[in-house]
């Protein structure tokens, strides 16, 4: 084959799946010799195997796994199926209403293209640094439900990753989301500073508190893009605890994201630039949480 | 190879595909919908928009298995015995073309915005048609001839 741009965008050949069920999909990832990649929405998956980042030997598709879309929303909690795209994300009522941060999110996430394919679980999967609905989750301190051979079991989503791409899954498969109840004096947000509306982020970040009398009693920080993974921002967050906030306050205590961040220099952004508007992009959000509060 | 049944613009074919090989190559390659450009190769720049069920996306980035039982949309599907779909006629009213290249998947994505919201004001629009590059006009006749189809919309509109 000619080594022409189109022949190395194609794909390479690999074995492919689509098991029936979650526990049919998960004997596959555990007893294969290849290496086995899990495809949900491929928007991200197909692209890295085009440009042979990676090169799955089986690829496993989600597509007819059934039950795996649905958001549901008890009492107590509200569940998000792993396979629900990022645009029914954006048109969920009840994650306008509960988690305007992730609504945020997904309205800003990629192009409507790559909305209408790809997935919150694949975003999450991917645990990229700077992944969209990563610091949305982590700041309503999202807890993930993930099967494999032995079971089932749940991790918050801060715990799950560990690094660039990385995370704790082991031949396993995420099957959902969970975000707590909230009262109905907490709010949320979204900011990300990007060059246009469909690039990767510069910088992302969420905020979520909620309000006692004319105090805010728990905020939650959540900085993307400037480490090797979405960080919480605890200095900054016990600044503002048990305080009303105000302009100025939020001025002085942003002061402390630098504590937290270790950004780096690549083709989105410089590690100085980053330094320096994070504090504006975390002040921001954090006002605008606070002001639908108001 | 793998069996799969798919509805392009209102006909249905039943082609064999290899699990590697994308939405947009099986339009082109297999099946001869040619009218289907093909651009950067990795969902960044519209050009092989179309629509699924609906729904713009890249088919360069859509396992073609995955439209098994799916109904496809191409720029081929708008126009009506010979007449064109408003969207059409408004985008050579306004000059929205230049080498034409995004155009197919630049109509297809105007048309998903428009069946889903025929209000669409500019600032929708613009944001809506995000997914869809164009090297040549700058956006400003493009988005002209979208909202000059909104207002006849959605007596033109066709159901699909």
């Amino acid at each position: 084959m000619n080594a022409s741009p189109s022949t190395t965008k194609r794909l390479n050949d690999f074995k492919y799946l689509s098991p029936g069920s979650l526990t049919e999909a998960v004997d596959i990832l555990n007893q294969s010799e290849k290496q086995a990649v899990i495809m949900a929405g491929g928007t991200d998956v197909l692209v890295m195997t085009k440009a042979r980042v990676i090169t799955p030997g089986i690829l496993v598709s989600m597509i007819n796994i059934p039950g795996l879309s649905d958001i549901l929303e008890s009492d107590q909690e509200i569940r998000i199926g792993a396979l629900t795209v990022v645009a029914d994300l954006l048109k969920s009522k009840q994650i306008q209403e509960k988690c305007s941060a992730l609504a945020e999110a997904a309205r800003e996430f990629a192009t409507p293209h790559v909305r209408n394919m790809a997935t919150i679980g694949g975003n999450i999967c991917r645990s990229s640094p700077g992944g969209d609905l990563l610091p949305p989750l982590m700041a309503m301190d999202a807890r993930l439900t993930i099967v494999g051979p032995d079971g089932e079991r749940i991790q918050p989503i801060g715990d799950f990753i560990t690094g660039p791409g990385l995370n704790t899954l082991d031949r396993e498969i995420l099957t959902g989301i969970t975000l707590p109840h909230t009262s109905n004096q907490s709010s949320s947000a979204f900011g990300k500073i990007t060059r246009n509306t469909s690039d990767l982020a510069k910088i992302n970040c969420a905020v979520f508190l909620e309000k006692t009398g004319v105090d805010c009693s728990i905020i939650r920080i959540v900085l993307g893009a400037v480490a090797d993974r979405p960080v919480r921002l605890p200095g900054v967050e016990q600044a503002l605890e048990g305080k009303a906030l105000t302009p100025a306050l939020i001025e002085s205590a942003v002061v402390r994201t630098d504590d937290h961040i270790a950004p780096i220099t690549d083709a989105r952004s410089t590690a100085d630039y980053r330094r320096k508007v994070s504090r504006v992009l975390t002040s921001r959000t954090i006002l605008k949480a606070w002001e639908t509060l108001n | 190879m793998i069996s799969i049944n798919i509805t392009i613009n209102g006909r249905s074919y039943e082609t064999a595909v290899a699990p590697h090989q994308t939405l947009v190559e099986v339009l082109r390659n297999n099946l001869g919908h040619i009218e289907v450009k093909s651009g950067c190769g990795e969902g960044e720049c519209g050009a092989c928009t179309v629509l699924l069920d609906g729904h713009p996306v890249s088919s360069c980035i859509v396992p073609a298995i995955k439209a098994d039982g799916k109904e496809v949309i191409t720029i081929k599907g708008l126009s009506e015995n010979g007449e064109l779909h408003v969207l059409q006629q408004k985008f050579i009213e306004h000059d929205a073309v230049q080498c034409g290249y995004c155009t197919p998947g630049m109509i297809l994505s105007a048309k998903a915005i428009l069946d889903e919201n025929p209000q669409a004001d500019e600032a929708e629009i613009r944001r809506k048609l995000s997914g869809n590059i164009c090297r040549c006009t700058g956006y400003q006749q493009i988005v002209n001839a979208v909202l000059s189809a909104a207002d006849e919309y959605p007596r033109h509109s066709k159901i699909t």
